[in-house]
C-alpha cells in the first residue's frame, strides 16, 4: 500500500461519529448578544475540567449531549459584546483591603523560553517552541528553576526544567528528557541541588528522580517505587531527605501513596497515609518538608482530586516516614494550596466548588505549631476583593509568617459582560498579615497595548522583598477582534521590595 | 451601529457558515486533540465563536473554511494550556476508556503506526499532510492556511512524505531501512516554518 494510501486510511476522524451541525446551536452563539446568559455560564476549559474529573472518578458517564449545549452556552458568553478597551496591567473592580502589607513594585524581567523575542502588536508569528510554567522554586534570589510543558504540537510535549542564575533575565533549558516525560513532584532545597519526579504517562514504567547537584548543568534518574504511580508531591528537605505524596492509578479509583528516602533516592520506603487524606489535585505543591524531619501536606477528605469533601491537614515528624492527621476547623474544599514560611507556620488558601462549579476560595487555614492545629480564616476576607466577580486562585507562597503573595485569576464569564474576552485575567494579591487582610498588587505594563496578562502564576518569593513568577500575556479582546497574531508567551515578573517608605517619600507600590 | 437588516443578514451569513464548516471544523479539530478529545465540542464552539465575532472580517466562500481552520488553531493552542496546565494530572489518571463515540470497537493496528509515525514528524511536515490527506484541502488551499507558496507546499509534502516512510520503515524495520530521518536533509527555509 502506497504511503497516501496510508495516510488517508489513518485518519482518526473516520473511526468517530461527527455529530451534524444543530442549527439551533447556530443561533445559540449568534443571538447571545445579550448579557442575559453570561450570568448562566461558566469558563469552558474549567467546566470541562471539572466535568471530566467527576466522570473519570465517579460515574466515567459521557454526556456529550449536555457538554455540547454548556459548550454553546459558554460560547454565548464569549460573545458578549463586552466593554473593550483597556490595555493595561489587570486590575479589578475591588477596594484594596485595609492593610498595606506590601511595599515594592514588579517588574518584567525578561522570557522563559525565547530570549530576546519581543511581545509586540507587530511580533509576527508564534514561537515555533513554547513553554508552559507549571512550577517555579528558587531556592535564591539568583536561582530559579522552573518546571513546565514543552509545547510541541497538540499530541507531543514534554517536560521541561529551566534554570536561571541571573534573578529571573535569562533562562536556558536544563533538562528535557524528550521521551514524554511530565515532571510532577518539584523541590530545590539548594542553588545546586535540584530534584524532580518525572513520569511518561501510560508507560507502565517506574516514574523516575531526576537529580541535579550542579545547578542544573547535568541530571541524574533513578527509578521510583511503583508502575503505575504518580509522585504529586515532593519536598526534599535536603539532598538527601525526600518525601513523596502520589496516587496509584488503579482500575477502579486513584489511591493516594507515600514514600520516603534518607539517601537522596537510592532507595525508597513506603509509609501510610491517614485514611481520610486525598493529596490536592492542582499543580502547585502542597506537601513541605524541613531538615528537621518535619513535613505538612495539604489535602481533602474527597474521594479524589477536586472530588468535593473537607479541608484534611496531615503532618509527619519523621521525614515522611510516618503521617498522622491534623486538627482542622470543617473547611469545605476540593483542593488547597499550601506554602510554609518555616517549619510551624503554613498558610493553606482552600478551594471548592461554588454553585456554578468554579473553583472559588472557601477560606484560609493556618498553623503555627507545625500543623498539628490549624485555625480558619473565613473566605470573605479573599472574596471581598473580588466583588461580584469570582477568583480562582492558583499559587501561593510565604516567605515569611507574615508575608505571603498568592496568584489568582478572575472567572470572566461571570463578569456580566463586563470582562475582555481572553479567557483569563490574572491578578496578584499579597498579605502582611499571615492571610488576615489582602490587597491587590499592581503588576507591570505589558510590553505591548494589545496584550494583557491573562495568567501571573507560579509566584515565588524568597523573602519579602524578592519574589518571582511567570505570567502569561495573551491578546486582548480588542486585539484579537481586530485580526492580530495570536500571542501567547510566557513572561517572567520579579518584585522587588523595599522601604516601606521609598524615595521622596513616596509609596514604591 | 447595526441595522436590523444587517443584523439579519449577519445570522443568516453565520449560520450558512456552521452548517457548511461545523463537520470539517470538528474534525479537524478532533485530529489535533486527541489526547483530550472530550474538549472536541467545546473548542469548536470557540473557533465558531470567534468567527461569529469577527463575522464582518469573513472571507468568501471557500476562503472562509480556510480562515477558520487558522482560528481552530488557535483556540487548539488555547486548549493546549488549559488541558496542560488544569487537566494534565487528572488526565493520566484516567481510568475510564475514551469516551469519544468510535464507529468501530477497534482500531487497526497500522492506523495506530502511521498517527505514531506523523508525530515523529517535524510540525510543519506533519501539518501539511494532515491539512491535504485529512483536511482534504487542495496544494493551493494548504499554501492559503500556511501561508506559504503552492510549490513550497508540493516541495514540503514530497520531503514528509519521505520523512513518514522512514518514520514507518523504524518502526516495523526491514532489511533496507538503515537510514533515519536526517537523510532528509532541512533546509533553511524549511525551518522557518
Amino acid at each position: 500500500m502506497n504511503i497516501e494510501s496510508l495516510l488517508s486510511e489513518a485518519d482518526p476522524a473516520l473511526n468517530v461519529r461527527i455529530p451534524d451541525p444543530n442549527p439551533l446551536d447556530a443561533r445559540m452563539i449568534s443571538d447571545s448578544s445579550t448579557g442575559s446568559n453570561a450570568r448562566r455560564v461558566r469558563s469552558t476549559y474549567r467546566f470541562t475540567g471539572q466535568h471530566r474529573i467527576t466522570s473519570k472518578l465517579n460515574d466515567g458517564i459521557r454526556r456529550p449531549a449536555v457538554l455540547a449545549a454548556l459548550a454553546v452556552l459558554v460560547t454565548a458568553a464569549i460573545v458578549v459584546p463586552i466593554t473593550v478597551g483597556h490595555s493595561g496591567p489587570p486590575r479589578t473592580n475591588t477596594t484594596p483591603g485595609v492593610s498595606t502589607p506590601t511595599q515594592g513594585v514588579w517588574s518584567l524581567a525578561g522570557y522563559i523560553s525565547q530570549p530576546g523575542w519581543q511581545a509586540s502588536s507587530a511580533s509576527g508569528p508564534l514561537p515555533t517552541t513554547q513553554q508552559f510554567t507549571l512550577q517555579l522554586t528558587c531556592p535564591t534570589l539568583a536561582t530559579c528553576y522552573s518546571s513546565g510543558t514543552n509545547f510541541q504540537n497538540h499530541e507531543k510535549t514534554q517536560g521541561v526544567i529551566s534554570v536561571t542564575h541571573n534573578g529571573g533575565a535569562n533562562w536556558r533549558q536544563s533538562l528535557a528528557p524528550g521521551d514524554g516525560t511530565y515532571f510532577y513532584g518539584f523541590s530545590c532545597p539548594t542553588a545546586n541541588t535540584c530534584m524532580a519526579a518525572g513520569d511518561v504517562p501510560n508507560s507502565k514504567t517506574h516514574p523516575s528522580l531526576y537529580t541535579t547537584t550542579n545547578g542544573g548543568e547535568s541530571w541524574t534518574s533513578l527509578p521510583m517505587p511503583g508502575l503505575n504511580e504518580l509522585p504529586i508531591f515532593l519536598s526534599c528537605a535536603t539532598a538527601l531527605k525526600c518525601a513523596t505524596i502520589g496516587l496509584l492509578q488503579t482500575p477502579t479509583a486513584p489511591t493516594p501513596t507515600s514514600y520516603f528516602t534518607a539517601n537522596g533516592g537510592q532507595s525508597w520506603e513506603p509509609s501510610a497515609l491517614p485514611p481520610s487524606f486525598f493529596p490536592s489535585g492542582n499543580d502547585q505543591p502542597a506537601l513541605d518538608c524541613f531538615p528537621n524531619g518535619h513535613c505538612v501536606a495539604a489535602g481533602t477528605s474527597g474521594s479524589g482530586p477536586l472530588g468535593q469533601g473537607s479541608a484534611s491537614m496531615i503532618y509527619s515528624t519523621d521525614d515522611g516516614a510516618t503521617w498522622v492527621s491534623a486538627s482542622v476547623p470543617p473547611m469545605t474544599a476540593t483542593s488547597g494550596l499550601m506554602s510554609c514560611s518555616d517549619d510551624n507556620h503554613c498558610l493553606s488558601i482552600e478551594s471548592s466548588n461554588d454553585s456554578n462549579g468554579y473553583q472559588i476560595a472557601s477560606g484560609e487555614l493556618v498553623t503555627n505549631d507545625g500543623g498539628l492545629t490549624w485555625s480558619m480564616i473565613p473566605a470573605t476576607e479573599l472574596a471581598s476583593l473580588s466583588a461580584s466577580v469570582p477568583m480562582s486562585f492558583d499559587s501561593i507562597t510565604c516567605p515569611t509568617t507574615t508575608d505571603c503573595w498568592a496568584t489568582t485569576h478572575l472567572i470572566e464569564s461571570e463578569c456580566n459582560g463586563t470582562c475582555p474576552y481572553v479567557p483569563d485575567q490574572a491578578v496578584m494579591m499579597a498579605t502582611s498579615d499571615g492571610g488576615l487582610t489582602w490587597k491587590t498588587e499592581q503588576l507591570p505594563l505589558p510590553p505591548s497595548a494589545s496584550l494583557q496578562y491573562v495568567s501571573d502564576y507560579p509566584v515565588y518569593c524568597v523573602s519579602a522583598t524578592d519574589c518571582r513568577a511567570v505570567g502569561t500575556l495573551e491578546l486582548t479582546k480588542s486585539a484579537s477582534d481586530a485580526g492580530l497574531p495570536w500571542v501567547q508567551q510566557d513572561v517572567v515578573l520579579t518584585f522587588n521590595g523595599g522601604p516601606v517608605t521609598g524615595v521622596n517619600d513616596t509609596s514604591k507600590s | 451601529m447595526v441595522t436590523p437588516q444587517a443584523s439579519r443578514e449577519n445570522n443568516a451569513k453565520f449560520e450558512a457558515l456552521y452548517q457548511a464548516n461545523y463537520k470539517p471544523i470538528y474534525a479537524y479539530v478532533h485530529r489535533r486533540a486527541l489526547q483530550s478529545s472530550s474538549d472536541v465540542p467545546d473548542i469548536v464552539s470557540e473557533v465558531f465563536a470567534v468567527a461569529w465575532r469577527r463575522i464582518g472580517d469573513l472571507p468568501p466562500s471557500p476562503q472562509d473554511r480556510l480562515w477558520l481552520f487558522g482560528v481552530a488553531h488557535k483556540c487548539l493552542l488555547e486548549h493546549h494550556r488549559r488541558w496542560s496546565r488544569r487537566l494534565r494530572l487528572l488526565s493520566h489518571l484516567e481510568v475510564q476508556p475514551n469516551r469519544v463515540e468510535l464507529l468501530e470497537s477497534s482500531v487497526d493496528p497500522q492506523h495506530l503506526r502511521v498517527q505514531a509515525a506523523l508525530q515523529e514528524l517535524r510540525s510543519f511536515d506533519r501539518e501539511v499532510l494532515l491539512l491535504v490527506y485529512w483536511d482534504g484541502l487542495s496544494h493551493a488551499e494548504a499554501a492559503s492556511v500556511l501561508g506559504c507558496s503552492v510549490n513550497a507546499v508540493a516541495l514540503r509534502i514530497k520531503k514528509a512524505k519521505a520523512r513518514l516512510q522512514i518514520q514507518l520503515d523504524l518502526a516495523s524495520p526491514s532489511p533496507d531501512s538503515s537510514k533515519d530521518t536526517s537523510s532528509i536533509p532541512i533546509t533553511p527555509k524549511e525551518q522557518l516554518s
